[in-house]
């Protein structure tokens, strides 16, 4: 078997659900106080190329960021892109298979995606237990993991391609799988009652090789929330919130399932009834040794963003779907949030903005309102300003690392630790040189001696390429010139 | 694993798909020379109250009948039963699995029936279990083995993930239950989208909303350990069996079909088992209840619906006569070689055997060997077998001549405890002045309609 950390797919991207300064803020927001990330030590296990953790270090050039892998050419890769965009701060090691015992309880910020779920049974406690003992007193743990009950239907397909290929003697390639599930698709066609596993299969169909050959070499398996809780008390580690709620809460439960549900006492049983009615087939889950503290919460010193856009009443969401928000309050608040966008009002100024057309509300109502809000991923309570800019200015800049990140083809890192997809292009090549120096003439003028067909070099398309740019909290400040 | 004490008692009922007249017809469709049910030796490896075994050693005095079970009340029941009824042919024994051959000895069986036990057993008892089937069946046995049967299996332990972690109540106990049943009904009032795919709402959840209390206890409540066919097969193959066929259905390794409850035949290793041959029909006897699905007249091509949602397509014009003069002739049975023996030429129709087989695999007709004792309709005296007024006058489960449970009102059950031969109809009808003749006479009906009469 693979040493554990390298099982997931090596290719990785900026996550926002996974960067310490959103982990710092769920943890606020859990009654938590976690170590202040300016001088925050990070570690990510199994860090593939390390790409999730260049936006985290170079964003914060005073923190310590260190991402262990046990795969040579992946640690090689993400070194070469931090040297080229100037990180200094990140250091990416090879992980011998010691290292794991090695690490001190040094780190205020411990990450790990995709490899819990890929550990057999026998090796899960032990990766707990390295996790436990690399985390700082009031550290954080950010443990990304399959959850069932819903993920078993991604195990059935996994169980039902991994036989099929054996049975047809194949090996197991992401090129027979994918001819698997074509001729599995095509069996299933005349059958009833099928649809869920065909749309399985259709899925999996679907996915990259990357991942294909992921899947196929360590199988995922899920694992019960409540499972997985009862796991980590060996370990010292509690479980603090969600790194997202996505899909759902309590209070999003339908009337039948909030009345069984109303009558847990304990929060942690009420949170796996969540899995359950919302068939959420994943957690990201925050674990510390510190315990939380009681009382209210404190949203002081936190700011608000959103990357909604208004237009007529209705609510467009970064990937152009439109939605109305029903509660007055937490509309309020969103439309307060997006009319001010780019600049990120702290909470008490938001609640002013949106009290303007809407008196007479008390605090504490504007505050619950944020908090679902945020909960449902209409505005994110940040520790601090993202400091994008919403119109592109004379020479307009973006990050040292997106600009590598554009010239190697890879997603784009923007302010808040989210991947963009550029695609090519004029809008990838224009992007790799926006380092602040380059006028718009500048950038025509490049864009045509680099062979770019003229139609698409106009100002009008430079113009909208970097209004997208901006508009995905890519384009920074500009120096005064 | 199955609670010992349980609030819940598991019903004494048949089990149709372990009648040894079923794993005979599966043998000798796959080229066995099985031995005649009427004569043979059968095992029941957890036979609880005996409703199994019972009604074999009551139909076949020569068919000698061994149950074993951990349950120590329900083997007296067994005892007790056969006792009254005087059915030395059927012996049961309170015996953990892993000590069997302490009462077994060197007995050998031509039938060996482990109906919820594979799946539902640690996995010592487990091992036990197969390396007793290998050591006890006879040269020419076939093994019933039912297990929960991966793909299928993976789906509905969505819902079970959910259930075990909902109910506290202990293992076995009606509470248990009743806070099973609370969660099911908060999943089917508003069915989370995550769970509206109809392999979920429809076959799994609303499944469980119907479960009886017995099917919660014993299925979704229990312990239960899911295996692929493949698996179990190589496990058997360690002690010297072999895959002979699918209890209901021909299709082997499947992996679409979402069953997820394995009724698999083994028999020894040694005599290599064919695919089954429609020609094979030959010399049996097929039934076909009036209340089964009948192709519609002018159709060339039959649906029928098969497992795990498969769609099993009949091309057959001469089917639809055959099951016609199958209905009228129920109870009773027809010979294969009457129906499609002869075309003109004095050769078999051979593709009429073949959906004859395909409507067998589809649960539409039952194949037998030489076909039960039914009455042909209700003569002047009725008569019910003795096991089955016992049944009836105890409440337990009623089993018919085809060995398939019957659930009967409670009227019928008291009319059934009558129809000892002696009574003519008019003393049924003084012996029951609650009913009207009408009603009496239509029950008769419905009793001889679900093969409960006897020639």
């Amino acid at each position: 078997m693979k040493e554990l950390l390298g099982r997931a797919p090596a290719g990785r991207y900026a996550q926002r659900y996974a960067d310490p300064a959103r982990l710092w803020v769920q943890a606020r927001l859990h009654g938590h106080e976690p170590p202040p990330l300016e001088s925050a030590r990070v570690l990510e296990l199994g860090c593939g190329d390390g790409a999730h953790l260049l936006g985290i270090a170079a964003r914060q050039p005073s923190m310590q960021v260190v991402g262990l892998d046990p795969r040579p050419a992946a640690i090689a890769e993400g070194k070469q892109l931090a040297e080229r965009a100037g990180i200094a701060n990140l250091r990416l090691e090879v992980a011998e298979p010691s290292a794991l015992a090695d690490l001190g309880p040094a780190f205020d910020y411990v990450l790990c995606e995709g490899v819990y779920s890929r550990a057999s049974v026998a090796e899960r406690p032990q990766l707990l237990a390295c996790i436990a003992g690399a985390l700082s007193e009031r550290g954080l743990a950010c443990l990304d993991y399959d959850v069932r009950p819903l993920s078993r239907l991604h195990e059935l397909v996994a169980d039902v391609l991994g036989r099929s290929l054996a049975h047809h003697g194949v090996e197991r390639t992401p090129e027979a799988a994918r001819r698997e599930l074509a001729r599995l698709l095509e069996a299933s066609e005349g059958a009833r009652g099928l649809e869920l596993l065909r749309s399985e299969l259709e899925w999996w169909r679907q996915r990259d090789d990357v991942w294909l050959r992921a899947e196929l070499e360590a199988p995922r398996q899920g694992v019960l929330f409540d499972d997985l809780v009862r796991s980590l008390e060996p370990t010292g580690l509690s479980y603090v919130c969600e790194a997202s709620y996505h899909a759902g809460s309590v209070e999003d439960l339908p009337e039948a399932a909030a009345a069984l549900v109303g009558r847990e006492a304990s929060p942690l049983r009420r949170e796996q009834y969540v899995d359950f009615f919302s068939g959420r087939r994943q957690r990201r889950s925050l674990l510390s040794r510190a315990a939380a503290r009681q009382g209210a919460v404190n949203l002081d010193g936190l700011c608000c963003v959103s990357w909604l856009r208004a237009k007529g009443g209705e609510l467009v969401a970064p990937g152009g779907s439109t939605f109305r928000i029903d509660d007055r309050l937490q509309a309020a608040v969103v439309l307060a949030a997006c009319a001010s966008w780019p600049e990120a009002p702290s909470v008490a100024e938001l609640v002013q903005r949106a009290a303007a057309g809407t008196p007479g509300v008390e605090l504490d109502d504007w505050q619950r309102a944020i908090l679902r809000a945020h909960a449902r991923d209409w505005l994110e309570l940040r520790p601090a300003p993202p400091g994008c800019v919403g119109v592109p200015g004379k020479r307009p800049r973006i990050s040292a690392l997106a600009r590598v990140e554009a010239l190697s083809g890879r997603p784009l890192t923007n302010v808040v630790h989210t991947a963009i997809q550029l695609g090519g292009g004029v809008a990838g090549a224009l992007a790799s040189w926006l380092d602040g120096e380059h006028d718009r003439g500048a950038l025509r003028a490049r864009l045509l001696a680099e062979g770019y067909p003229p139609a698409q070099c106009t100002q009008a398309a430079i113009e909208q390429v970097l209004g997208a740019l901006a508009r995905r909290g890519l384009l920074l400040e500009e120096e005064a010139s | 694993m199955i609670p010992e004490k349980s609030e819940v008692k598991y019903p004494a009922a048949p089990i149709a798909a372990t009648s040894p007249e079923r794993l005979a017809v599966a043998a000798r469709l796959r080229g066995l020379e099985p031995c005649p049910p009427e004569r043979a030796r059968v095992l029941e490896l957890g036979c609880g109250g005996g409703g199994n075994l019972l009604p074999l050693a009551a139909s076949w005095p020569a068919c000698s009948c061994v149950g074993i079970d951990v349950d120590g009340s329900a083997i007296d029941e067994a005892t007790q039963l056969a006792r009254d009824l005087d059915l030395p042919n059927a012996r049961f024994h309170q015996v953990d699995l892993r000590d069997a051959r302490s009462v077994l000895g060197d007995e050998r069986f031509d039938y060996v029936v482990a109906h919820g036990v594979y799946s539902w057993v640690s996995e010592p008892v487990r091992q036990s279990l197969l390396e007793l089937c290998g050591a006890v069946l006879a040269e020419h046995g076939v093994l019933y083995l039912s297990h929960a049967s991966y793909p299928g299996f993976h789906v509905q332990q969505v819902l079970r993930d959910m259930l075990r972690f909902h109910v506290a109540a202990p293992a076995g106990s009606l509470a248990a239950v009743q806070q099973a049943r609370e969660l099911i009904a908060a999943l089917v009032a508003e069915p989370p989208a995550a769970l509206v795919a109809p392999e979920l709402l429809g076959r799994e959840l609303l499944g469980l909303r119907d479960a009886s209390d017995v099917r919660l206890t014993y299925d979704d409540l229990a312990e239960t350990e899911g295996f692929w066919l493949e698996d179990v097969v190589k496990h058997a193959a360690e002690h010297g069996l072999a895959f002979l066929g699918d209890a209901r259905s021909a299709a082997y390794a499947d992996l679409l079909s979402a069953r997820r409850f394995g009724r698999t035949l083994l028999c020894r290793a040694e005599r290599r088992p064919a695919a089954p041959e429609p020609s094979r029909l030959l010399g049996l006897r097929v039934a076909c209840p009036p209340f089964a699905p009948l192709p519609p007249e002018d159709a060339t091509t039959w649906q029928l619906p098969g497992e795990g949602g498969a769609v099993v397509s009949v091309r057959e014009p001469k089917l639809r006569a055959a099951l016609v003069r199958l209905r009228a002739a129920w109870p009773q049975s027809l010979a294969v070689d009457e129906l499609a023996g002869t075309v003109g030429n004095g050769a078999p129709n051979l593709s009429l055997l073949a959906a004859l087989l395909q409507a067998s695999e589809a649960g539409v007709v039952r194949l037998v060997l030489s076909g039960p004792a039914c009455a042909s309709g209700v003569s002047e005296r009725p008569t019910a077998s003795r096991y089955a007024r016992a049944c009836a006058r105890l409440g337990r489960p009623i089993a018919s001549q085809y060995h398939e449970q019957v659930p009967l009102p409670p009227p019928h059950r008291e009319l059934l405890q009558l129809l000892d031969g002696e009574r003519d109809q008019a003393q049924l009808r003084a012996e029951l002045p609650a009913r009207s003749g009408e009603e009496v006479s239509s029950m008769l009906q419905d009793l001889a309609h679900n093969a409960l009469l006897i020639a």
